[in-house]
């Protein structure tokens, strides 16, 4: 090979490379309107989705709105990834660290998500505008300090709380009212007890995991309905061996200590068994959600929807509510603009009817409403989150996570009598001391 | 015919110099061979092992939470791992993982040994013991977390065979459940042992145990002075592998199967590595916890070689 075939070779080669690179390169990145086009968006959308693939209304839903979402700008393409929610925080983190990810992350929203993540998200408040502010509510779930106004970090979808169901039919056998609306933790230990007299099983629960002691804290710490507290632990200046903190535990401690829960509770799951278990009426009341899981989407089909009923938390006017899921934008995501665009898309009017009629979301929107054939349970619900004062659920603004592992696993400990509760209590405040700034 | 060939072949030494550089070029390229040869797997693992490395020493020293730039904190870090009560736990843990250690060697050791006598169905014996180990720990643990459950099949089966009273909540106790986890680590790798100690008798020096024989030692004397000097090689690469599995390996058998539960009763130290980092957000802290998990298994591994070389017959 002569000098001037060898030059030619490694000029080809050279532009070989340099195409692979800017191939790399232009796969991941997209524009909005650098070549000039006002407003027109192009390249990838990557989005992490937890819900997705999990629960099947909701992945009709989305993939339905994708489609529609590239029909309308020709240039983008959306990828939505499926993502465990198990292992999910993890992979977050290591995203982060690596300053690798996608343009759109599902988080969930308060410290469970998105105010636990806020370093490395982008703030929103340019993108918002006035009227997509006015009509999402829960926009406190995703600001800083759980303000209405502030910082925002990603835009809430849906609406979410805890609240306990209650399973009429063996109410109503135990002598109780089917109609039941406790005013103090007194009366629901009081209908446990007679439920249980009656033979039946008071609770049907699952707390292999844990999770039960954190929907328990948040009922037991909205029910102090103690404004202080509640501020306290949102700025994270809770001492967690302090006597409120002791107080929200003591209603599940109580029920455990009067034998009103299954004997295997803690060496069974929430999710595959305390919530299926009382679908199938092998239990007479169970915590649980307001929608998404352990709901009354999951209870109404095996035991009727007549047969359902729920009480809130025994004590305070308010609810406690948060919002089902978060869409944020992380730092270093490549394609801003044409991510914010989809999820403007997805929290719109059109997206939040789509998934309110066939995902069975609550709507967290002021311009949609449940449908006029919707199950009682989710009108009720969504007429208690419109008519009362909402406040922000307690396990969602607990400085999550490093405070869940010690309350999860320290709690379970307590509830069967192998540590003192003040032992329990001081491992959540090493676990928050440890990681304070 | 020679000066033929020479001429054939190429240019003939022109003297003394020509080859004594063609002698050196043989030895560079001797040397440079095997270089080149190794190179490619050197790099990969200076890029995946050893880069990686270096920078979790560098981290240990730092406290970085992901988001910000790390802080340099000096030792802070190794002081904490000190006082650190979860961290001690887990190292309890571990070592009584560890502590087991001749149940791990003899189970195995027993079994190829009775296998390599060729008992009957000894095809399928081995197939069956090395069956667990192509199971994924979380296979494993997952199929575990089933089985146990109070309400289970395991305790189901106890009931069906009167032993009911033995039935319990084997992964919710905290005085059980390590052994129970202990037993199913054992379960799971014992396969490996099995193959490594077959491989082991399969290639004993025959002439050695003749010569025992004929001096008129026993059975046991010659399983015990000839046959297990033999495979003291393999007993000390089990040793060593065991030693590396009870410290890095159990983290996915021990997320999938109790948690580090109950409380934090199974709680290890790669477990605990995997909290600090992933789910409390300290990644200086874990990269701490990661280097003095290395120094560890390297002294507890140097002191597993020394004693068992100490005990080898000159």
């Amino acid at each position: 090979m002569n000098w001037k075939s060898r030059t030619a070779l490694a000029l080809a080669l050279l532009a070989l490379l340099g195409l692979v690179i800017a191939g790399c390169g232009g796969s991941s990145g997209g524009t909005s309107d650098s070549d000039g086009s006002e407003g027109k968006l192009s390249g990838t959308v990557h989005i992490w989705d937890t819900t997705y693939e999990s629960f099947p209304g909701y992945t009709k839903v989305m993939n339905k709105l994708d489609a529609e979402f590239e029909k309308e700008n020709p240039g983008v393409t959306i990828e939505r990834e499926a993502q465990p929610l198990e292992t999910y925080e993890s992979l977050v983190r290591s995203a982060f660290a690596s300053h690798e990810g996608p343009d759109i992350m599902q988080m969930e929203s308060g410290a469970l998500g998105v105010l636990s993540f806020d370093q490395g998200l982008e703030p929103l408040n340019e993108r918002i505008t006035a009227p997509m502010s006015e009509q999402i509510t829960g926009w406190n779930t995703v600001t800083e300090d759980y303000a209405e106004e502030g910082e925002r970090f990603g835009v809430p979808v849906g609406l979410i709380g805890y609240v306990f169901y209650y399973n009429k039919a063996l109410f109503k056998k135990a002598g109780l009212p089917e109609k039941f609306e406790p005013k103090t933790w007194g009366d629901v230990k009081a209908a446990a007890e007679k439920l249980k007299a009656a033979g039946i099983e008071p609770f049907t629960a699952g707390n292999g995991e844990g999770y039960e002691n954190i929907w328990w804290f948040s009922a037991g710490f909205h029910s102090l309905d103690d404004p202080q507290a509640e501020k306290e632990l949102a700025e994270g200046t809770l001492d967690w061996t302090s006597p409120t903190v002791a107080k929200a535990f003591q209603p599940q401690i109580e029920m455990e200590e009067a034998g009103l829960f299954p004997k295997d509770r803690f060496s069974s799951s929430a999710f595959s068994e305390g919530f299926p278990s009382f679908a199938e009426g092998k239990g007479a009341m169970v915590i649980g959600f307001w929608n998404t899981a352990g709901y009354w989407g999951e209870f109404n089909p095996k035991l009727g929807e007549k047969n359902v009923g729920m009480f809130f938390t025994p004590g305070p006017e308010s609810v406690e509510t948060a919002t089902t899921l978060a869409l944020t934008i992380p730092s270093f995501a490549k394609n801003k603009d044409a991510a914010w665009a989809v999820i403007e898309y997805d929290s719109s009017k059109k997206a939040i009817e789509a998934l309110v009629d066939e995902a069975g979301f609550m709507p967290n929107r002021t311009d949609v409403d449940v449908p006029s054939d919707a199950p009682v349970q989710e009108t009720e619900l969504v007429d208690a989150a419109r008519e009362r004062e909402n406040v922000v659920a307690p396990a969602y603004m607990t400085p999550s996570p490093v405070v869940f592992g010690p309350l999860a696993k320290g709690i379970s400990e307590v509830l069967q009598g192998r540590i003192p509760l003040s032992e329990a209590q001081e491992q959540m405040q090493e676990a928050v001391e440890k990681t304070a700034p | 015919m020679a000066a033929e060939i020479q001429v054939q072949a190429g240019p003939a030494p022109s003297g003394r110099g020509a080859g004594r550089r063609g002698r050196s070029l043989r030895r560079l390229a001797r040397w440079v061979t095997p270089l080149l040869l190794l190179a490619p797997a050197a790099a990969l693992i200076g890029w995946l092992l050893v880069y990686p490395a270096v920078e979790a020493v560098q981290l240990s020293f730092t406290s970085w939470d992901g988001f910000t730039e790390p802080v340099s904190v000096g030792f802070e870090n190794f002081t904490e791992i000190v006082h650190d009560k979860h961290f001690k736990e887990a190292l309890v843990h571990n070592l009584l993982i560890l502590a087991s250690l001749p149940v791990w060697v003899g189970v195995p050791y027993g079994i190829a040994w009775a296998l390599n006598t060729k008992i009957r169905g000894w095809k399928f014996f081995r197939f069956a013991f090395f069956l667990p180990v192509v199971l994924s720990p979380v296979v494993i643990g997952i199929y575990y977390k089933i089985v146990l459950k109070s309400d289970g099949p395991f305790n189901g089966l106890l009931h069906s065979i009167g032993l009911g009273f033995l039935a319990t909540e084997w992964l919710n106790s905290p005085s059980i459940t390590l052994l129970v986890v202990i037993g199913i680590i054992i379960w799971a790798t014992f396969g490996i042992g099995v193959l490594i100690f077959l491989a082991g008798f399969s290639s004993l020096d025959s002439e050695q145990i003749d010569a025992a024989r004929v001096d008129g030692a026993s059975g046991w004397q010659v399983q015990r002075h000839v046959v297990f000097w033999q495979l003291l090689p393999m007993i000390e690469f089990w040793t060593i592998l065991i030693l590396i599995v009870s410290f890095t390996a159990l983290f996915p058998l021990i997320y999938t199967l109790t948690h580090g539960g109950p409380g934090f009763h199974t709680y290890t130290v790669d477990f605990d590595l995997y909290q600090e980092a992933f789910t409390s957000g300290r990644l200086g802290y874990a990269s701490a916890i990661g280097v003095v998990l290395f120094g560890i298994i390297a002294v507890a591994a140097g002191l597993v070689m020394g004693i068992l070389r100490a005990r080898r017959p000159s």
